[in-house]
C-alpha cells in the first residue's frame, strides 16, 4: 500500500505535463526544419 | 517536427529529365523495373538510386486528375530547403505552390513513457468529447509494435514509444550498411541510446483535412505558430500505469494491481483484501 501511494505522489510529482508541453517540443523542432539548424543532425526521425 | 510530408504534384507538371523515363515504364511496373506497382497510383519509384530521399507516386488512377504525388521519408531529419530542392529535382515546378496531401505534427517528449501519457492523453472531438485512446499497432521491420490512437486514420492522433520504433527499424538499417566499415551503433543512426525514454505524440492531417493555414508546401513557413495539438487536453491525477522498464515487472503488476482494488474497492476499503492477498502469498 505504501508503494502504491508513493508510487501515485512520484508520478503526479513527475506529471507536471501539460499540452503546452508538447505544443512547445513540436514548435522547437518545427522552427530547426523551418530554419535549417536539423540538417545532418542524427535524432530519432 | 514535420514528421510525414506528402505533396501533390499536378499531373501537368513536367518531369525533370533525369526522371522522363518513369512514364515510360510504367507499363513494367511490378516486373524488371524500377517502378513498382501501386493501389492508387499507376506506380511508384523509390528515388533513393537517385540520392533523392523520397518515393514518386505516378498518375493517380482512381476519379479525378491523374496527379503525382511525392512522398518524402525521414521528413523529421529534413529542413523545408531539402524538401524543396528534391520537389525541384524531379519536377519543374514552383515548390511552395505544391499542395500538401498528408502532414504528421510530431512532439517527442523526453523522459515520458507511452503508458503514462496513455493515462492521462484525452482527445475533444466534434462527435465525442473526452475520447480515450485505443490500442491498435502495426509491424516495423517485423516487429509488432503497439501504440495508442485516437480517431480514425488518416487525420487522428497517435501516441507511440518512439525508441521502441526505432529499435525496430535498426536491423534492417544495419543490413543495409556497408559490410566493410564498422556498423553503425543505435546512437550513431539516431542520436540517443536504445534505453531511452521518449514518447512521440503525433497528430496525422490528411485525407482531405489539411489545415487550411497549412494548406501548401510554401505555408509551411508558417507550422511553427501552429498549434496541431489544440484538441488535446492533459487529465491529472489518473493513474499512470506502470512502466515495466522503468518500475520492474513486478513491481508494475503489483502497483496495477492495487490499483485494481482501489478502483473496485476505494481506497480505504481495500486494505483487508491486500492483507489476505499478502497473507496467501507469504
Amino acid at each position: 500500500m505504501d508503494d502504491y501511494k508513493e508510487y501515485l505522489d512520484k508520478s503526479r510529482a513527475s506529471s507536471d505535463l501539460k499540452v503546452e508541453s508538447i505544443v512547445d517540443s513540436y514548435q522547437r523542432s518545427v522552427a530547426r526544419q523551418i530554419n535549417g539548424s536539423i540538417e545532418n543532425s542524427p535524432q530519432l526521425q | 517536427m514535420l514528421d510525414k510530408v506528402e505533396v501533390r504534384i499536378p499531373f501537368s507538371a513536367a518531369l525533370r529529365p533525369d526522371f522522363r523515363f518513369v512514364p515510360k515504364e510504367l507499363q513494367y511496373a511490378g516486373l524488371s523495373s524500377i517502378v513498382n506497382r501501386s493501389q492508387h497510383y499507376a506506380g511508384t519509384c523509390d528515388l533513393l538510386p537517385f540520392k533523392l530521399d523520397a518515393i514518386l507516386h505516378i498518375s493517380f488512377k482512381r476519379k479525378g486528375l491523374r496527379n503525382h504525388k511525392l512522398e518524402f521519408l525521414h521528413s523529421g531529419g529534413k529542413s523545408l530547403r531539402q524538401m524543396s530542392k528534391i520537389i525541384g529535382t524531379v519536377f519543374d515546378v514552383e515548390p511552395a505552390e505544391m499542395h500538401l496531401m498528408r502532414i504528421d505534427f510530431a512532439a517527442d517528449m523526453d523522459g515520458i513513457p507511452v503508458a503514462h501519457l496513455y493515462g492521462s492523453v484525452r482527445v475533444k472531438f466534434k462527435r465525442s468529447t473526452d475520447a480515450i485512446g485505443e490500442f491498435d499497432y502495426e509491424v516495423v521491420g517485423g516487429r509488432k509494435l503497439e501504440y495508442f490512437r485516437y480517431g480514425k486514420s488518416t487525420s487522428c492522433l497517435r501516441v507511440y514509444d518512439k525508441p521502441a520504433e526505432c529499435m525496430a527499424r535498426f536491423q534492417a538499417l544495419l543490413k543495409r550498411s556497408n559490410p566493410d566499415a564498422e556498423p553503425p551503433s543505435f546512437a550513431d543512426l539516431f542520436g540517443s541510446p536504445p534505453n531511452t525514454v521518449r514518447a512521440r505524440v503525433e497528430r496525422q492531417a490528411g485525407g482531405g483535412r489539411i489545415p487550411e493555414t497549412l494548406s501548401t508546401f510554401g505555408q509551411l513557413r508558417n507550422a511553427a505558430s501552429f498549434n496541431p495539438f489544440q484538441n488535446v487536453e492533459i487529465t491529472p491525477n489518473t493513474f499512470p500505469f506502470p512502466d515495466p522498464q522503468r518500475v520492474g515487472v513486478s513491481n508494475s503488476l503489483k502497483l496495477a494491481g492495487i490499483h485494481c482494488f482501489v478502483e473496485k474497492y476505494g481506497i480505504n476499503r481495500h486494505v483487508p483484501h491486500l492483507t489476505a492477498t499478502a497473507m496467501l502469498s507469504a
